[in-house]
């Protein structure tokens, strides 16, 4: 069918144009000359193109509406298949993209009208910002296959001074071909690790920060031609953060001792108690002021994020003090016990059951050594709801067991101090530091901040951040500027904002209890990691629905060349003709 | 062609044989120069002194081949010879030419011009002798081998120079950039003589010398300068003095590793700084001794060969001096233990000098006089020729027992058989059940036995009272009042004296538990010529009073005292043989001694917890009232490490990160705060940080070149970044956002529990 795009309106042109030719017409026939038919139909198609020339003709047609979207990346073959397939499908493609078989450019402002008609997108996929734009993602994602590189990536958070950090990943390859992974601190390498054979292989590095502050570490890919390509890794450790431990002892041991200095030396809040006679104690404070504790009281717990506690003392405790102790630690105050071989008994307190054994000593590895300590004669036996944080073949030595908020721990190895006198202080310090984190009363923060747009982050790209605060109104700010919030409808206590990423560099979102450092790459920087997760967040969005889509008109102008030409050819013929 | 073209023509022929062979000589002299450069350039020689060589071969090659060819002595005569001689065409007619027409025959006319004519057809192609092919040929062998040799030499050139500093282990470091201001620098260090490494002049500011030697600098400015000073390790000044040249000098001796700076103000009255130089000092390392061929621990029997040979190598890093063994034979066991000590030199070679030798020595166990349960200690000493106090070394005592097969032996560590704690209070009750006995059988012996008996007596008495006396500081006294009669007292009171009294073996620490009686020992040998001031010290043989040289507190001593003159009571009527009357004072004796025995250890539970005297009416009452809780307050968390170094690491990681450097008064005292905590370290080990502690200093002064900038301010971060310490892992306290679920989550799980 054919309509018209005219660019004057018709009648206005069929007005004027009717009587020419009629004039023509009747001059041509005046005119006695030979090819009198001819010359009359040159007239009328001259007119005929003069008129097309205005009017503009369409042809409409009816067509498959599905659009076949290629995006960066995509795979000739795959296109090819898909098209035998459906060969109805149109071929659009994104801004950037090499076109391919004629397919048309989708603008971006398109992207939103035409989105309903995308049934299949192959490539890269579509970037998030784009995927937004759609409201009815109804497409099938036919993903290309990855280029090597690191395919995820994720640092343990927190990461801390002087405590090793873990960076946890995957790598993707596509040759067989070994190829090392480094990451390089401040001062250089740090911890590698070898990446064999094809495919997707998880790694996993390891790192020592020395000091707290915003830092940029490199992780280098060797490639192909043995050219290495650096990624910069933004690490933010964070500043020391003092617990507040008490112990209560019926006397002082050497393990305390050198526990408590270690601490103290580290600037943690400690009161420690021994016994001297019933009612009489002995104190001891570190980094506080001195607050005698005669009695547990829940005003003594909640100012105490870790009771470490001998068995003796524990056993000397009032019913009244017990059943502090207990809610205390229901509410998320943490325990360690130092139990006695025989002595002590499973109670609500010590919710373990330990079983003689014939050894006196445990060989535990800490920091890749085997270090063999003195420990009870006993092992655990219920162990199915303790969760260990030290153990060896014989059975868990140090763990914890859930109680409420809180956490109920024990201790079977002694004499750790010898760790220290044998001049291996970071040792000790490995092994006691997770113990006491993991028991810790986890301090309550009014409010987090968490980016859920994934790593890495670019110049002018939209972030997606979320807010859980107990503040009715919480203000977030960007770095200065104030960011709109929406709350969630169904979250209590979760709010919603996006920012756009500025400048490359460090930046922070702050409220008025937290802050979150965040780093933003330059562009380029992490392709792969970026390509793979747009690759998962079009899967994600993928359906697998097979509808044929409805038919539709589909336009074609004629191209007003083809008048133009076939005007000049009428009207030359007739001036031409005379002449014949 | 007339005459005179003919003689024109000749004289060309002899220009023309005369380059060629100059040519020709040319080429082979510079064949010569060439090969003489080549083989001297893998001769470590300065180009000057190349060049020299090579010149001198090319010119005496040329002049001898010369003078071969007589090059300068050609003359036409001789052409004209070569022409007759080489062209029979010319009929022997040629030096006809040179003749006058006037002075010719018609013959020799007609002659002449004869030969004019077939020169003229001849003279084009006459060929004169010459080698020049064969010397274009040898100079472009030469030219090859030459420059092939030195491709290669120069890779040997390159490892040799780098490997003259740790050669000669003195000397400059590579060539450096002088400070701006600095005109012109000579270093002159001068070693110590004994290292016989010459005095040396660099131009270059790092050194690295042996320990002690005096390093002087001589330092001349491009313009005038005031207060030029020294700053040795970022704290010590030294103002360098003002040569009558102009020059700023300054000396200083180095026995340790330091590094330094030139500070000075310019006329304008702007401070400037040198980048830091370092000046490592070289320990002269004590001699190494090995002996290879022995066990630590070697026992033999009787019937083995008992000739040791000792086979040890000395080596020193400079020379070793003097070398020897220290040998002591320990005889006899328990109390009776004698120590003879000896010094034996080795063997071969005569005398002991040299950088690393090899010394043997025999070692007769017979002629040590060792006998079966004796045991040979010995150990191996050295000396180098360090001035003025030598360094020595000695190598671990070695062990030989010679095995009594004769004896059962209780010792429990055969190594060391001395028996530390003799058992001195018997001996007393002893003597007395003795003279008791000899009081009893007086009836049925003889009076001369008796006596006899009671003299042995008197003399087991007195060894008694000398060995008390030791502890008292009299064990030099056994002279003092009335002597034995008998001879043989004598000897055995010599030998008594040299067994418990004055031992001279002090060389012998090394297998003793420390003896306290050797400090008295030691200043019997020493006093005597310092007394000038008193005249009667220097004649009277004083030792230390009496009074003070004990073990024992002044109760204690006094009973000792008066138990040693209650001996001498008994031995005297021991010694009058009348044992009765010497009972008396031996029981007195024994009483006196057991009461020290118990007085020491009275003494000793003193020097423990003295309680306050206790109120009795307040005993056993369970009145606690007025205890109180002990308290203890430490506020003892650790101060941070290299506070300093933390900031400016930080800092430097903004800067790289923002890719700007900006230095305001601020940052510049922080990095110099950091520089001042670097230099502590960097004084232990210069080599890993100085040049990062210069770095810092220019970056502190902004004058590094922003192109360069990046790359030093990563040298920095590293270095800052490596001083810091490796600390131990401290717990911190972890967050969690509360939220209302959690709670709810909580309730819920613990409901669930309950059902």
């Amino acid at each position: 069918m054919i309509t018209f795009h005219a660019l004057v309106s018709p009648t206005l042109l069929a007005a004027l144009l009717v009587p020419l030719t009629l004039l023509f017409l009747w001059l041509e026939w005046k005119r006695k000359q030979r090819f009198l038919v001819l010359r009359w139909i040159a007239v009328v198609v001259m007119m005929a193109m003069a008129a097309s020339l205005f009017l503009r003709p369409v042809v409409t047609s009816e067509k498959n509406s599905s659009i076949l979207l290629l995006t960066a990346g995509y795979e000739k073959q795959k296109v090819d298949s898909l098209l035998q397939h459906h060969p109805d499908l149109q071929l659009w493609h994104l801004t950037g993209v090499n076109p391919y078989k004629k397919s048309s450019l989708l603008a971006d402002h398109e992207l939103p009208i035409k989105g309903d008609q995308i049934r299949f997108v192959t490539g890269e996929g579509l970037p998030a910002t784009d995927l937004d734009l759609l409201d009815n993602k109804t497409f099938t994602f036919i993903p290309s296959q990855p280029t090597a590189g690191i395919m995820s990536l994720s640092v343990v958070q927190p990461v801390l001074a002087h405590h090793p950090a873990q960076v946890q990943g995957t790598f993707y390859n596509t040759t067989p071909e070994k190829k090392w992974i480094v990451i390089n601190g401040p001062n250089g390498k740090e911890d590698s690790v070898l990446m064999e054979g094809r495919g997707l292989k998880s790694f996993h590095l390891s790192f020592t920060p020395k000091q707290k502050g915003e830092w940029l570490y490199t992780l280098a890919i060797q490639g192909s031609d043995e050219k290495w390509q650096a990624e910069k890794l933004p690490v933010y450790v964070e500043a020391d953060a003092p617990l507040r431990l008490l112990f209560i002892q019926d006397f002082p041991t050497f393990e305390t001792q050198y526990l408590k200095s270690y601490l103290a030396h580290a600037g943690h809040k400690l009161i420690l108690r021994y016994q001297l006679s019933q009612k009489i104690f002995r104190f001891e404070f570190a980094n506080r002021q001195p607050t005698q504790v005669n009695r547990l009281t829940h005003d003594v717990l909640d100012e105490t994020d870790l009771l470490i506690i001998d068995d003796g003392a524990l056993q000397k405790l009032t019913a009244g003090e017990k059943n502090i102790l207990k809610e205390s630690i229901h509410s998320g105050l943490g325990i360690l016990i130092l139990p006695h071989a025989t002595k002590t008994k499973r109670d609500g307190l010590f919710p373990f059951t330990l079983a003689p054994v014939k050894t006196d000593s445990a060989t535990i590895v800490l920091q890749d050594k085997a270090v063999t300590l003195p420990a009870l004669p006993v092992r655990l036996q219920n162990n199915s709801t303790v969760q260990s944080l030290v153990q060896n073949k014989s059975g868990i030595l140090t763990g914890y067991a859930f109680s409420g908020a809180g956490k109920l721990g024990f201790q079977l190895l002694q004499e750790t101090y010898r760790l220290t006198l044998s001049g291996d202080s970071v040792g000790y310090g490995a092994f006691w530091s997770p113990v006491i984190e993991k028991l810790s009363r986890r301090a309550t923060q009014a409010s987090s901040i968490q980016i859920t747009t994934p790593f890495p982050w670019y110049i002018d790209e939209p972030l997606q951040t979320t807010l859980l605060s107990s503040q009715p109104n919480p203000t977030l700010f960007a770095d200065t500027t104030q960011l709109p919030l929406r709350e969630d409808e169904r979250l209590d206590d979760a709010w919603h904002g996006q920012f756009w990423a500025g400048t490359p560099g460090w930046h922070s979102l702050q409220t008025d209890a937290s802050s979150l450092h965040y780093y933003v790459s330059e562009k380029g920087g992490w392709n792969s990691l970026r390509q793979n997760i747009q690759r998962e967040q079009n899967q994600l969005v993928s359906s697998a629905s097979n509808s044929s889509g409805e038919p539709v008109l589909v336009q074609k102008e004629l191209p007003a060349l083809y008048f133009f030409l076939a005007f000049v050819a009428a009207a030359g013929f007739l001036w031409f003709a005379p002449k014949l | 062609m007339s005459a005179t073209e003919a003689r024109y023509h000749l004289l060309r022929l002899k220009r023309k044989y005369r380059m060629i062979r100059v040519t020709e000589a040319l080429l082979l002299a510079l064949a010569a120069g060439l090969i003489t450069y080549a083989v001297a350039y893998w001769f470590i020689l300065s180009v000057y002194g190349l060049w020299l060589l090579a010149g001198i071969a090319g010119l005496s090659c040329f002049i001898v081949r010369s003078i071969q060819l007589g090059l300068w002595q050609i003359s036409e005569a001789g052409v004209i010879h070569y022409m007759n001689q080489h062209y029979p065409q010319l009929e022997e007619s040629a030096d006809l030419f040179t003749k006058k027409d006037d002075d010719l025959t018609s013959l020799q006319q007609l002659q002449k011009i004869k030969s004019l004519r077939q020169f003229e057809i001849l003279y084009p192609s006459v060929k004169l002798p010459h080698k020049l092919l064969q010397a274009l040929v040898i100079f472009a062998l030469s030219a090859l081998i030459s420059f092939g040799s030195m491709g290669f030499a120069g890779k040997h050139k390159i490892s040799r120079e780098t490997a003259i500093p740790s050669n000669e282990q003195a000397g400059p470091s590579t060539e450096e950039v002088l400070p701006a201001a600095i005109r012109s620098a000579a270093i002159t260090f001068t070693p110590p003589s004994y290292t016989g490494i010459p005095r040396q002049t660099v131009k270059t500011f790092n050194l690295r010398v042996p320990e002690g030697t005096n390093v002087q600098w001589n330092i001349a400015f491009t313009e005038k300068v005031l207060d030029a000073k020294m700053i040795f390790s970022t704290h010590d000044s030294v103002k360098l003095s003002n040569t009558a040249s102009g020059e700023f000098s300054i000396q200083k001796q180095f026995s340790e590793t330091a590094f330094y700076q030139i500070a000075w103000r310019n006329a304008d009255g702007t401070a400037k700084y040198s980048d830091y130089f370092t000046v490592e000092t070289i320990r002269d390392q004590p001699p190494v001794i090995a002996i290879e061929n022995l066990d630590q621990f070697i026992t033999l029997s009787l019937t083995d060969n008992l000739k040791i040979n000792l086979q040890s190598t000395l080596t020193d890093d400079y020379r070793v001096d003097d070398a020897y063994i220290i040998a002591t034979v320990s005889k006899g066991s328990g109390e009776s233990v004698k120590f003879r000590e000896e010094k034996l030199r080795f063997d071969k070679p005569g005398k002991i000098s040299g950088k690393s030798l090899r010394a043997n020595r025999t070692i007769d166990l017979v002629k040590l006089g060792l006998d079966p349960g004796d045991e040979l200690y010995f150990y191996v000493e050295a000396l180098d020729n360090k001035a003025p106090q030598p360094n020595k070394a000695r190598t671990e005592t070695f062990f030989i027992a010679l095995q009594d097969t004769t004896q059962q032996t209780t010792s429990i560590d055969p190594g060391l058989g001395v028996d530390l704690m003799p058992d001195y209070f018997r001996s007393q009750r002893q003597i007395i059940i003795d003279s008791e006995k000899l009081l009893k059988e007086k009836k049925n012996i003889t009076k001369e036995v008796f006596n006899s008996r009671s003299n042995d007596l008197a003399y087991d008495q007195k060894v008694l009272r000398l060995r008390y006396g030791e502890f008292l500081g009299e064990e030099f006294e056994s002279g003092i009042g009335p002597q034995a009669a008998l001879p043989s007292d004598d000897d055995h009171e010599e030998d008594v004296t040299k067994k418990y009294g004055h031992v001279h073996d002090t060389e012998n620490e090394h297998n003793l538990v420390e003896e306290k009686k050797s400090a008295p020992a030691q200043d019997h040998h020493d006093h005597g010529g310092d007394d000038k001031d008193d005249p009667v010290k220097a004649y009277t043989h004083a030792h230390d009073s009496e009074d003070e040289a004990t073990f024992f507190a002044q109760s204690i001593r006094s009973k000792l005292k008066a138990a040693i003159t209650v001996m001498w009571d008994a031995e005297l009527h021991l010694r009058l043989y009348d044992p009765e009357k010497s009972l008396p004072y031996q029981y007195k004796a024994l009483k006196l001694l057991k009461e020290i025995s118990q007085d020491s250890r009275i003494y000793v539970h003193r020097t423990g917890f003295d309680p306050p005297p206790l109120k009795e009416e307040k005993r056993l009452t369970g009145d606690l009232t007025e205890l109180k809780n002990a308290t203890a307050e430490k506020s003892s968390s650790k101060p941070e490490t290299y506070p300093h170094i933390r900031k400016a690491a930080a800092l430097l990681e903004h800067m790289l990160q923002s890719g700007t450097v900006t230095i305001t008064p601020d940052i510049k005292n922080d990095l110099l705060k950091a520089g001042q905590e670097l230099s502590v370290v960097a004084i232990a080990q210069p080599g890993r940080y100085l040049k990062s502690l210069s770095l810092l200093k220019r970056l502190s002064e902004n004058e590094i070149e922003p192109a360069q900038q990046p790359v030093a301010i990563e040298a920095i971060r590293a270095s800052l970044w490596q001083v810091l310490p490796k600390e131990a892992a401290s717990p911190q306290s972890h967050t969690r956002p509360v939220h209302a679920l959690d709670e709810r989550f909580l309730k819920s799980m613990e409901a669930l529990k309950q059902k």
